[in-house]
């Protein structure tokens, strides 16, 4: 009996001496590896092609079953209405749309003036180009890689292939050292008419363990590549060299985006940046104007509409329609215009064309003339090259 | 919701992360385990009652995605050896993974330690965590566990003779490493 409880005693002793063992990541990794989860667990999943998904899923069932079920999450098949869809039902989910007002300027611009470039310099949004410049839509996340911020290069005389395969120059041009791009060394081609583009990745192309830089990669390339009507990007280069972390070997990818954002002030970059920060499904375009008004301290997210700013929302099909209340001033300044293009971005993510705003303290801001609807911007954060 | 998290990571992080570490023996698969226990708490904290303190709360968290998890794990192992048929011999299949550098620099004796407490059953196990390594009361191990006090007793004296015979039977060259 003594014996055993020697023996007890001294095997306790034993396992209190066991090595802590510590996590190696950082508190903020871990942060945005969880609202990542969050976020990407109901609606980032990837789209395979069956026959390839079966084939792999029979072979990791055979010689990996914990591969397997670590990235059935990922790989499992995703039902993705189309935008326009997406956003109907959204309107009609969340009452909206029962103004039945005429408005009928579905597409009637009323930009006072095609920008020049210093104006560009001054706006957050790109309204309107030369037809032969040439967009580059780009991707980037802040230092936490919590939220994307697109940038938009205008590149002049250019082919798509030409202007995307100068992107990581473009990048480096913006001196932004903490922002994360995910696309280094990438070399793409266009495949405009079966809405695809070929992605040829480096070689020892990784993005890590985990599930949130893969679901990051996956919406930055949303939105690098919808804009042009992209459906699916494909992947070549030597992928048995390359890692996308939990997705496991991926060739090809669904980016039919059906994502909604509200865009806020960014403060940390050398210039003002609007980015994007998402919506759950349920929350409705009142809600992701409304959420303007907040700023997320922890990421350098800043609101771009007053607290006390007081107004109501209406939805008429494709046009919004905001009616300030009478005692909301509006100023005719830098916060002004950064709040008319944040409204504006917002909009479009949920699919208005343009925006109505009545009752303002003022008749414009900036260029925008609020006595006539406002188009929606083709992009946010234009750099012209 | 990041202060919540602030909050727990700071005063519990470490402790979680062991736990579910020598519950689970495997970096990759406690690191997804954590975030799981984060994502459940952080849903669920404006429900908790405060019946128990946090610290049991969160760990009575993880002790359920824990065993979750070898649920998981049971389900694919049976589904393997219905593939292949292997029989007894693919019943003996078990997940090795490489010492930890911190266990590996460890005498020989706490590696023997480490490695036999993989054939405690679940509950031993945990008992002996959450009792020997992070120093919880009987009380606070039954409330995490959901287990009566005394059932903690009757589960750690188990527990501990159990690691002993297991330990022991690798002295004599026994059938495991």
């Amino acid at each position: 009996m003594n014996h055993n409880d020697d023996r007890d005693k001294h095997l306790i002793e034993q396992l209190n001496q066991l090595p802590k063992i510590e996590d190696k990541r950082s508190k903020e990794e871990i942060y945005q590896r969880i609202s990542s989860a969050q976020h990407t667990k109901k609606s980032h999943k990837i789209f395979p092609v069956l026959g390839l998904v079966t084939a792999v899923a029979i072979l990791f069932f055979m010689i990996a079953p914990s591969i397997m079920d670590r990235n059935q999450q990922e790989m499992s098949d995703k039902s993705v209405n189309d935008v326009k869809q997406f956003n109907q039902e959204s309107k009609e989910e969340s009452g909206l749309g029962l103004e039945g007002e005429e408005q009928g300027m579905a597409g009637q611009g009323n930009i006072l003036e095609k920008q020049d470039s210093s104006t560009v310099n001054s706006s957050l949004v790109v309204n309107e180009t030369e037809s032969s410049d040439q967009l580059v839509y780009a991707a980037v996340a802040e230092k936490q890689m919590q939220y994307i911020i697109p940038l938009t290069f205008i590149v002049p005389d250019s082919s798509v292939n030409e202007a995307y395969n100068q992107l990581d120059q473009l990048i480096a041009t913006t001196n932004q050292d903490n922002d994360i791009y995910l696309f280094r060394d990438i070399k793409y081609q266009f495949d405009e008419e079966n809405n695809q583009v070929s992605l040829n990745l480096p070689n020892g192309f990784s993005l890590g363990n985990g599930t949130a830089t893969a679901g990051m990669f996956q919406r930055m390339l949303a939105v690098m590549f919808q804009p042009y009507q992209i459906e699916r990007v494909k992947f070549t280069g030597n992928l048995d060299n390359v890692d996308f972390g939990e997705m496991g070997r991926v060739k090809e990818m669904s980016i039919k985006e059906t994502k909604t954002f509200s865009y806020k002030l960014y403060d940390q970059a050398a210039q003002k940046r609007l980015i994007q920060v998402p919506n759950e499904e349920h929350e409705t375009i009142i809600d992701a104007i409304n959420k303007l008004k907040t700023s997320e301290e922890s990421y350098h997210v800043e609101r771009t509409i007053p607290k006390d700013m007081q107004f109501s929302i209406h939805s008429n099909d494709q046009s919004l329609r905001l009616e300030f209340r009478n005692d909301s001033s509006l100023t005719n300044n830098e916060e002004g215009i950064t709040m008319i293009e944040s409204i504006l971005m917002t909009a479009k993510s949920y699919g208005y064309v343009e925006v109505q705003f009545e009752n303002a303290s003022i008749e414009r801001v900036g260029e925008y003339d609020l006595t006539k609807p406002i188009p929606v911007p083709v992009a946010a954060n234009p750099i012209k090259k | 919701m990041e202060i919540v998290f602030e909050e727990l990571y700071e005063k519990y992080h470490k402790d979680l992360y062991q736990f579910v570490f020598y519950m689970v023996k495997d970096r990759l698969t406690t690191e997804d385990l954590v975030q799981e226990v984060y994502i459940k708490v952080l849903k669920s904290h404006h429900h908790f009652k405060g019946d128990s303190s946090v610290r049991t709360w969160l760990f009575s968290i993880a002790r359920h995605v824990t065993i979750d998890y070898f649920r998981s794990q049971n389900r694919k192992r049976k589904r393997i050896l219905t593939f292949f048929d292997w029989t007894t011999k693919g019943e003996k299949i078990e997940d090795v993974h490489p010492l930890p550098d911190e266990v590996a620099i460890q005498s020989e004796e706490l590696k023997q330690i480490y490695n036999c407490l993989d054939q405690c059953t679940i509950d031993q196990k945990s008992v002996i965590i959450l009792r020997y390594m992070q120093s919880f009361s009987i009380k606070e191990t039954a409330e995490i566990l959901n287990f009566s006090e005394s059932k903690v007793k009757t589960t750690q004296h188990r527990a501990l003779k159990a690691l002993r015979t297991y330990i022991e039977n690798q002295d004599e060259g026994g059938e495991r490493r």
